[in-house]
């Protein structure tokens, strides 16, 4: 009990293919694969990293970018501490999608949630600067009128990918005094939450069973 | 039918013609005491026996045939089982032959033959038997052993035995005009539209060579709905072989095309099962939505890669894999023993029946465990409500999106997808909750095993993953989880005493699930593992299609049919490159067997073609398979 554990629920946002899934295999296995299957529905993940004497604890949902999955997304976000709304740095297009999920995770979200915004896929432009059609300051210019963080990552080669994470614990209030606050009204969060330590605890018995 | 005009043109005929008749009470009567004893056939049943040629002779111009006559093997008439000959039940044979299979019957009763000389396999001498019965003994015997031959097989090992014969069976498929590479090359294919014509999918072929195709269908499609006001089903060009099947399901299209001799019914089942698919993701209700203002709606911009890759795997299944799955309308089981699946289902039953904390009633819809290899899934487990079984196409359609949603995928991940399963609710979408409970090994020998958890509360995520980590945590606590991630009694045909049979596929009906051994395969290039599996699909396929109907119906309760394949040109088989080895000579025997309870197909070994032991053979299968049906199938489950 040296080490308080502190979960942190959070969700991935972004238009499909601009590689929400990736950047979670990232963080999660530190690994890399070209050609991945678009997400169906959600996935969820965990992991846990260590901050100053804390350990966190992620609580991924990794979502479909699918519009067709967009209505399913407020029973991902609607419980989440964080989120990370993901565009690619290449597609305008995706940009304006992710105006769009800054707006409605501020109407719709807890009041307390942090935000990251992501633009991904920066190793392309390390061979051709001409690539870029989202503008950095564009993006920073968002992310200061909306209190974002801001991050520009590649999941490809693993740039800023945990500084994003990072990032994201170091906001969150760590258990203790505010732990209770923030929970308060969620219960379905509480829920959660033992039957996770469950989990955990259940894991070390069996071998096989990882989560 | 060629192969019998040819025997019929024979100055013999009519003598023989009348000791057949002669013969054909007592025929008759041997049929049904052969049977009766062990597997209570129905006296009413029907034995037929159909002679085809391999498709490659089909090419030939007839008038050659008649000239190749002496190619032709002599014929000797053995009293063994006489049948009933359906001569209009003959697809591949001559060209204008009729497509459909007739059910009104020409009963002639015709004998069966088999060689003067039988080929000794060990030299390759020709052999006078004789039928000598000493012999034939020798040869029997050594053509048994010759299953438990190879060095994969651990009988064979331990017996130290050489192969004797091949285990291979020929390919008497093979399509010339395939072999090119265009789009009218491909022997069969499939095409999905839209009503206003624009394309959606298709199996093979660019666009700019599809949309023509896309054009034309919807044209005809249109004209029988104006002109007739009716939808059409089917086009069949009786000459080429060639059939058209339409599925029009507004606003989607659905046409597949085979050269391969199969029937309409069979070409609309594997159409619905393509439209199914479509539904699983997109449920009817949003399909009509998005096509209601906007008749022109392309739909492709709303699917997804995924959709695509789903889409052509299954084409890919319908046509070139052994997947009986979709053609028998069943699911394999994992074979488990009897006691270890019992005391699974005990511990999954009394967890939710304990565990209603966690998971309230009705929260759970269906529960399945599942073995996972090669992209072939199998069922270990089954957590169903007393008195419902979701429909075997909806539990295919969830297997398709989980096998291309766990590739390059971190394994430890748990899904929850929605997914609609258009035979339980066409309009509505389910949830399912996936989880790999172990990964495949090979230093640990553990599978991949799925578990799959349904729901129809689009929240219950969470109470579905403390659910499956309570139930994964209890059975390896009780130790029976190893059972579930260890694939340790899966049979091979040589672990059956049933010899000559080179593959057999038998389905409980009751159960909806078939059994087949584990494919041997010895020199498995992709492109070789294909051909194999293929050419096994095809022989099970003409078997089937040998005693149904036009609609797919099988024209006696209790049927019991050989086919025949018989090689009469020369073969050039391009497959079979080893220069020490003399080509075999096709001469295959098949045989199906359906009765109200199961369905039995079986390939024999080459140049087997004496019903007697092949009968005899089936009997051992069928008398294995009901023995170890606890272990085979899963009979009861879980039920709550």
């Amino acid at each position: 009990m040296s080490n308080p554990i502190t979960s942190i629920k959070l969700v991935l946002l972004g238009e499909a293919a601009v590689g929400k899934s990736s950047i979670v295999l990232r963080f999660v296995s530190n690994d890399f694969s070209e050609n991945k299957e678009p997400t169906i529905g959600a996935a969820f993940l965990t992991q846990r990293v260590n901050i100053n004497d804390h350990t966190v604890k992620f609580e991924i949902w990794d979502t479909a970018g699918q519009e067709r999955f967009a209505s399913l997304a407020p029973m991902y976000y609607r419980n989440a501490q964080a989120a990370l709304v993901v565009y690619d740095v290449t597609k305008p297009q995706s940009f304006i999608k992710a105006r769009h999920w800054v707006k409605e995770l501020h109407e719709q979200a807890s009041k307390n949630i942090i935000i990251a915004l992501v633009g991904n896929k920066i190793d392309i432009l390390e061979d051709n600067e001409n690539e870029r059609k989202v503008a950095r300051e564009e993006a920073e210019k968002l992310a200061e009128e909306e209190g974002l963080l801001f991050f520009e990552t590649s999941a490809k080669t693993g740039t800023n990918i945990s500084e994003v994470f990072l990032g994201i614990g170091e906001k969150i209030p760590l258990k203790g005094l505010e732990d209770e606050h923030n929970n308060n009204g969620l219960n379905v969060t509480e829920d959660q939450r033992i039957n996770l330590a469950n989990t955990a605890n259940a894991s070390e018995n069996a071998s096989a069973c990882s989560c | 039918m060629r192969v019998n005009d040819q025997y019929l043109d024979t100055a013999s005929n009519k003598s023989i013609r009348s000791t057949v008749q002669s013969l054909r009470g007592q025929s008759a009567f041997n049929v049904r005491s052969r049977a009766q004893p062990s597997l209570s056939i129905n006296l009413d049943n029907t034995i037929v026996q159909t002679i085809i040629p391999p498709a490659n002779t089909l090419l030939n111009d007839a008038s050659e045939d008649y000239d190749s006559v002496h190619d032709f093997p002599r014929l000797r008439s053995v009293q063994s089982i006489s049948s009933i000959v359906s001569r209009r039940n003959t697809r591949p044979s001559t060209t204008t032959d009729q497509l459909s299979v007739n059910t009104s019957f020409d009963p002639i009763i015709e004998q069966t033959y088999s060689y003067d000389n039988i080929q000794d396999p060990s030299t390759g001498k020709l052999q006078d038997t004789a039928f000598g019965r000493e012999v034939r003994k020798n040869l029997i015997d050594r053509l048994a052993q010759s299953i438990y031959s190879f060095p994969t097989s651990a009988v064979g090992d331990s017996h130290g035995m050489k192969p004797v014969v091949s285990n291979e069976i020929p390919d008497v498929f093979i399509d010339v005009e395939s072999q090119k590479s265009n789009l009218k090359s491909h022997d069969k294919n499939f095409f999905i539209l839209t009503s206003a014509g624009k394309p959606i999918f298709s199996m093979f072929g660019k666009d700019k060579e599809i949309i023509p195709f896309m054009g034309i269908i919807n044209t005809v499609v249109s004209y029988f709905q104006v002109n007739e006001s009716t939808n059409i089903r089917t086009i069949n060009l009786k000459r080429t072989k060639q059939v058209f099947a339409f599925t029009v399901k507004a606003p989607i299209i659905l046409m597949a095309y085979s050269r391969r001799g199969e029937t309409t019914n069979e070409l609309m089942q594997q159409l619905d099962l393509l439209y199914s698919y479509l539904i699983s993701s997109i449920n009817e209700r949003q399909l009509k939505r998005l096509f209601h203002n906007r008749s022109n709606f392309d739909l492709r911009n709303y699917l997804e890669v995924t959709d695509f890759d789903n889409l052509r795997q299954i084409c890919s299944l319908l046509s070139d894999k052994l997947y009986p799955d979709f053609t028998l309308n069943a699911l394999q089981c994992f074979v488990m023993r009897k006691t270890e699946r019992g005391r699974i289902h005990e511990t999954i039953h009394s967890l939710l029946i304990n565990d209603s904390k966690t998971i309230p009633r009705g929260t759970l819809l269906y529960g399945l465990i599942l073995s996972h290899k090669q992209n072939k899934f199998k069922l270990c487990s089954v957590i169903r409500p007393k008195g419902h079984s979701l429909h075997t196409i909806d539990l295919q359609l969830l297997f398709c999106l989980i096998t291309h949603q766990f590739e390059n995928r971190d394994g430890d991940q748990e899904l929850w997808l929605p997914i609609c399963f258009p035979k339980f609710n066409s309009n509505g979408f389910l949830y399912s909750y996936i989880k790999y409970l172990s990964r495949a090994d090979i230093d640990t020998g553990t599978e991949d095993t799925v578990l799959v958890l349904i729901s129809a509360q689009k929240d219950a995520f969470y109470k579905m993953k403390t659910f499956g980590s309570n139930l994964w945590d209890k059975l390896q606590k009780e130790k029976l989880g190893q059972y579930l991630i260890r694939d340790r009694l899966k049979f091979r045909i040589s672990d059956i005493q049933a010899p000559y049979i080179h593959h057999f596929i038998y389905k409980a009906k009751k159960y909806v699930q078939y059994v087949m051994p584990e494919l041997e395969i010895h020199n498995s290039s992709p492109q070789k593992l294909r051909n194999y599996e293929c050419k096994l699909k095809r022989y099970c396929e003409h078997l089937y299609s040998s005693v149904v109907d036009d609609n797919g119906v099988p024209i006696n309760k209790t049927i019991l049919n050989y086919l025949h394949w018989k090689d009469t040109s020369v073969n050039d088989d391009d497959d079979n490159n080893e220069q020490e080895f003399v080509e075999e000579k096709i001469d295959m025997m098949g045989l199906i067997w359906i009765t109200p309870q199961y369905e039995l197909y079986l390939i024999c070994n080459n140049g087997i073609d004496n019903k007697d032991i092949i009968l005899r053979s089936a009997k051992r299968i069928i008398h294995w398979c009901k023995k170890n049906e606890p272990r085979l199938f899963i009979q009861e489950g879980a039920t709550f």
